[in-house]
């Protein structure tokens, strides 16, 4: 893999000329959204964890 | 801050290397680089408040009777050892790392979720002083003092003790959201801000190695969170989760907290083991060997990882079927860690190898973590275990598998990259002096425990019979040369950020990856555009 990079990789011209803010907007969406995911699972697994052993 | 905005950058930071100055720099920052320098400075900071408080242990351990402190003082120092150890130092300095080397290594401007890592480091310093602060108060007079029922908090001595347990409960609760949102920021990344081009199979293992830990992370704090709220209830609302009395079972906490307990042995060792191979490959001059066996070796330990927590539990009165399964289940995971020390070998073997401090501590880390693994072997064995287990010989194997991955695979990682961070080279001297002092000061703390256990020495004891006083006085002598090799790496550390050799881009001759593509130190924002990988 470290051949790979080594030999396929390249820094584009663009990386001094600014921030591709249209590629990171649309990403940014979509981290949100995953996070969210994660967030539901976490919280899933707490109250479950505590559900699952309830003294009633 | 409009500027940031129109950008789509998170405010109060800055993609054109200007920055508020001071604390607040420092509070609001949203950086990668910040959020993983901050990490890093508090890991290893606790690395010596732990390490201090040990060296309490070791010094009253030295000579049988009671010299220093009283049982209970000693109860609360290894009791917050272990955990400011695993969740104080290993845990942050693991996410340091990853904090500011995934988005670079990956080809992202940033972490995906920004304003939550930041978050995730500030929650840190509030439950560290939660944790601490009855230690310090009970020293003083204030207080029953800190929890003191062993890191494992087993159940029902965590319900009887004093209030230290509910700053404990409230800080571990602190210390697992920091690290779920830590986690899920990990996930996001690497999921969703890879570099165009790369993908899952092309990603350096370092990635693959935290992409693990942060599924086990997800997987097992909330469980353990869940397994801590029912201590606090059982303490202050009359439930009875963990009271026999009361129809509730102390065993079941054993099972939550080894649920957690165990993988963390992984959540701490696969970070570590995504970051050695790129360090082998660098001082080696080869490419990593066998890439796809060790990305499926992560997967493969932390599938297993799941599912052995009760080996630590042989002596609990379980089934017979319930051992045996938890013993070859647990004999199973030497198979994907032998694979990946293959592996690490077989990248280096008829190498080109050069020995600077990253690769000594790599190496360093091969042959001790070797002897943790092979006498975890022993002690996975059902049959075995009544004479290992709660003795000695436990203290010196886990500690022969957390020292070598979350010490010195930390310190191999830090000094491979510390050039990067810093732009100066460290200084080669004092790296090795700092390496050979601490595995002599390492092997002398440890090696003795192995034999006062197998002669019957248990854990957690202030005094002991006078026949173990000549391993003792070894060990700790041990433990004070280990403490002062770590004194010379915070100063090696402060050389090289004041000043030094200038680092290049590519600081090691033999190193490869996104990384040392940028200039040294790297810019504010690394990938504003992302580059492309084919």
């Amino acid at each position: 893999m470290s051949h790979l990079i080594e030999t396929l990789m390249k820094l584009p011209e663009t990386q001094k000329n600014g921030f591709d803010a249209q590629e990171w907007d649309k990403r940014k969406r979509s981290n949100k959204r995953l996070g969210y995911v994660f967030g539901v699972i976490v919280l899933a697994i707490f109250l479950g964890s505590i559900w699952k052993y309830r003294p009633f | 801050m409009a500027h940031d905005m129109a950008h789509g950058l998170p405010v109060g930071d800055s993609h054109d290397g200007h920055y508020k100055g001071g604390f607040l720099r420092w509070l609001e920052t949203t950086n990668h680089k910040d959020i993983g320098i901050m990490y890093l400075i508090f890991g290893f900071t606790m690395l010596f408040v732990g390490g201090a408080m040990i060296l309490v242990v070791r010094l009253e351990l030295f000579q049988p009777g009671l010299q220093f402190v009283q049982p209970e003082l000693f109860n609360q120092l290894i009791t917050l050892h272990g955990l400011i150890m695993v969740f104080g130092f290993a845990m942050p300095v693991a996410t340091g790392l990853a904090n500011y080397m995934l988005p670079m290594m990956i080809g992202a401007p940033d972490m995906a979720l920004p304003r939550l890592n930041n978050w995730g480091f500030w929650i840190l310093p509030p439950a560290a002083i939660m944790l601490t602060l009855p230690f310090f108060l009970g020293i003083m007079g204030v207080g029953p003092g800190a929890v003191d029922t062993g890191w494992t908090l087993y159940a029902p001595l965590s319900i009887q003790s004093g209030w230290g347990m509910d700053f404990a409960i409230f800080a571990i609760h602190m210390l697992g959201v920091s690290s779920i949102l830590g986690s899920i920021n990990v996930i996001v990344t690497i999921l969703n801000m890879r570099a165009p081009g790369m993908t899952l199979m092309k990603m350096p293992l370092f990635a693959h190695g935290f992409l693990m830990t942060a599924v086990l992370l997800i997987t097992i704090m909330p469980v353990f969170a869940g397994g801590v709220t029912m201590v606090l209830m059982d303490r202050h609302f009359g439930t009875h989760f963990f009271n026999a009395a009361g129809g509730g079972d102390p065993v079941l906490w054993q099972h939550i907290f080894w649920f957690m307990g165990h993988p963390e042995v992984y959540v701490l060792l696969l970070p570590i083991a995504g970051a050695l191979p790129h360090v082998f490959s660098a001082f080696a001059r080869k490419p990593i060997y066998g890439y796809k066996a060790q990305v499926y070796s992560f997967w493969a330990i932390a599938g297993l990882g799941l599912v052995v927590w009760a080996h630590h539990m042989f002596t609990s009165g379980m089934s017979l079927g319930s051992q045996i399964y938890f013993m070859y289940i647990t004999m199973a995971i030497s198979f994907p860690l032998a694979v990946l020390f293959f592996c690490w070998i077989a990248t280096i073997w008829q190498g080109s190898m050069s020995f600077e401090t990253p690769m000594l501590f790599a190496l360093g880390f091969l042959v001790l973590f070797g002897w943790g693994g092979l006498t975890g072997l022993a002690l996975s064995d059902a049959a075995a275990d009544p004479q290992y287990h709660n003795a000695y010989f436990l203290v010196a194997h886990f500690h022969y598998a957390f020292y070598p991955s979350a010490v010195m695979g930390a310190m191999a990682a830090v000094y491979y990259w510390l050039p990067k961070w810093t732009g100066h080279m460290l200084n080669e001297t004092l790296g090795k002096w700092h390496f050979w002092v601490a595995v002599v000061g390492f092997n002398i703390t440890f090696i003795p425990q192995f034999f006062v256990g197998l002669a019957g020495m248990p854990r957690r004891i202030p005094d002991y019979p006078v026949m173990f006083t000549e391993w003792n006085m070894i060990s700790s002598t041990g433990a004070f040369i280990l403490g002062a090799s770590h004194l010379i790496f915070v100063y090696n550390v402060y050389k090289t950020i004041k000043g030094g050799e200038k680092a290049g881009d590519k600081a090691w001759e033999g190193a490869e990856g996104l990384e040392w593509t940028v200039p040294s130190p790297a810019p504010y924002h690394t990938f504003e555009t992302p580059p492309v990988i084919k």
